[in-house]
């Protein structure tokens, strides 16, 4: 059940099918359509921190994918695999699951990536 | 979160909402009695709800409540083990269980909790007494069962193996368990997708509350519990005196009950699941065309963000 870069690719590309697969029913202008599909923002950044006494690079994503309600809510995801695209579609989830069950948040996801798994993800996670 | 939390905190200094940055913090550190089990509980509501919805059922030809289905789990962590957990006690039988080392299965259904017991001491859920072992534990996917319940990762379900599934329900834990392609497959085969943007929603909804909770600085039920305990006294007294009969200790202790923080937070939850299903079948019954909870749930959603949008325009 590993999970590869071509799975978060997919993952998206699942999500927006079903986003305009839904989207076609909808009589909402045809931009404002466009602007709710989009991820409004995406943060990316690589910082080193020092684990067991090695260097090592982390590399931080944070996708806010709707802006329409502050603050914009979802979780983290500590993991050696995740990518951007995975990050982009769980965000755009939330902002959907969100609206569905009237939490007043926009959609957000974060992920903190690095080449091996250090001990205290395990802690931090929890 | 906790850690989160603090550093937050050490830059916000005197800011008296700064708990409410993160959520899913321990108790003790303004986290929220209830949230550790809300995704999975709120799994077991939806289904809960499905399975009491007659137009539905009737179509997939099953009779309805959860007692006696046959359930398959993948995943035995946070939201599968409290979704099997819950429809277990509701009377569900859980058949397999399939984890990353592989899958067990037992007709007669296994013990979520022991299960769950034998795989931390043991290492492995493989060679859980009286199950038979799936040594892959995708296979396990394809088992007869009425619901099937990915609680795992996405992509599970895919072109290569969605004619294979026999369940009639796939109950989707996970986040994206079921590709495009997948979903296509199963619909054309009468299958009925509870959508992952409804089914996990609990654990942002319970999330939600420990917000309110931090912006609120009070544990829910705090102000109320002793009042409705107080009434619910009253209450009992006077029928007692009216009837000239008594009820025992244990009776009384049973309806003298007032609602704490983790009745409260479930109480919540159980709510939105119901609501939030039947706006869904709601859109079902309106717009022409949309035949699936998932279009519908999406369709649901879009609407709403659109309200927003339209009310406050696109700037800023």
């Amino acid at each position: 059940m590993s999970n590869t870069q071509i799975q978060g690719k997919d993952f998206y590309n699942s999500v927006l099918q079903f986003y305009d697969q839904a989207a076609q029913f909808s009589k909402l202008d045809p931009g404002i359509l466009s602007q709710i599909k989009a991820c409004n923002s995406i943060y990316k950044v690589n910082f080193p921190v020092e684990v067991d006494g090695h260097v090592q690079v982390f590399e931080g994503i944070r996708v806010q994918h709707s802006h329409h309600k502050l603050p914009s809510k979802g979780g983290i995801r500590y993991s050696v695999y995740v990518d951007e695209e995975e990050v982009m579609a769980l965000a755009t989830l939330m902002t959907f699951k969100c609206a569905l069950v009237d939490v007043p948040f926009g959609g957000a996801k974060g992920a903190s990536k690095s080449t091996r798994v250090p001990a205290p993800w395990k802690r931090w996670s929890a | 979160m906790a850690w989160i939390a603090d550093t937050y905190l050490a830059f916000k200094f005197g800011d008296t909402n700064a708990l409410g940055c993160v959520t899913g913090k321990p108790v003790g550190q303004g986290g929220i009695r209830g949230r550790t089990e809300a995704t999975g509980l709120g799994v077991f509501f939806g289904l809960r709800e499905l399975l009491a919805d007659g137009e539905l059922l009737k179509k997939l030809g099953m009779t309805s409540g959860m007692a006696g289905k046959r359930i398959i789990v993948q995943g035995l962590g946070n939201v599968g083990y409290h979704a099997a957990h819950f429809c277990e006690l509701e009377g569900a039988i859980i058949t397999g269980i399939a984890e990353r080392e592989g899958g067990i299965f037992n007709a007669d259904g296994l013990d979520v909790a022991a299960v769950f017991k034998h795989r931390t001491e043991s290492g492995s859920i493989l060679n859980y007494p009286g199950a038979q072992n799936v040594a892959e534990a995708s296979q396990l996917l394809e088992y007869e069962c009425d619901v099937l319940l990915p609680a795992a990762l996405e992509n599970q379900i895919h072109a290569g193996n969605a004619a294979r599934i026999k369940a009639r329900i796939i109950a989707e834990g996970a986040n994206g368990p079921t590709t495009k392609d997948a979903e296509k497959i199963l619909i054309e085969r009468g299958v009925v997708i509870l959508p992952d943007l409804y089914l996990n929603a609990g654990g942002v909804t319970v999330s939600y509350f420990e917000w309110l909770k931090n912006l609120s600085n009070v544990r829910f039920g705090r102000m109320g519990k002793r009042a409705e305990e107080a009434s619910l006294r009253r209450l009992v007294s006077t029928i007692e005196q009216t009837t000239g009969k008594s009820i025992s200790a244990q009776e009384r202790e049973l309806i003298i009950q007032g609602a704490d923080e983790t009745s409260l937070v479930r109480s919540g939850l159980e709510d939105t699941m119901i609501v939030a299903y039947h706006e869904i079948r709601e859109v079902m019954h309106q717009i022409k065309g949309i035949e699936d909870l998932r279009t519908a749930a999406f369709y649901s959603a879009i609407e709403k963000v659109g309200v927003s949008y339209q009310s406050l325009g696109i700037f800023p």
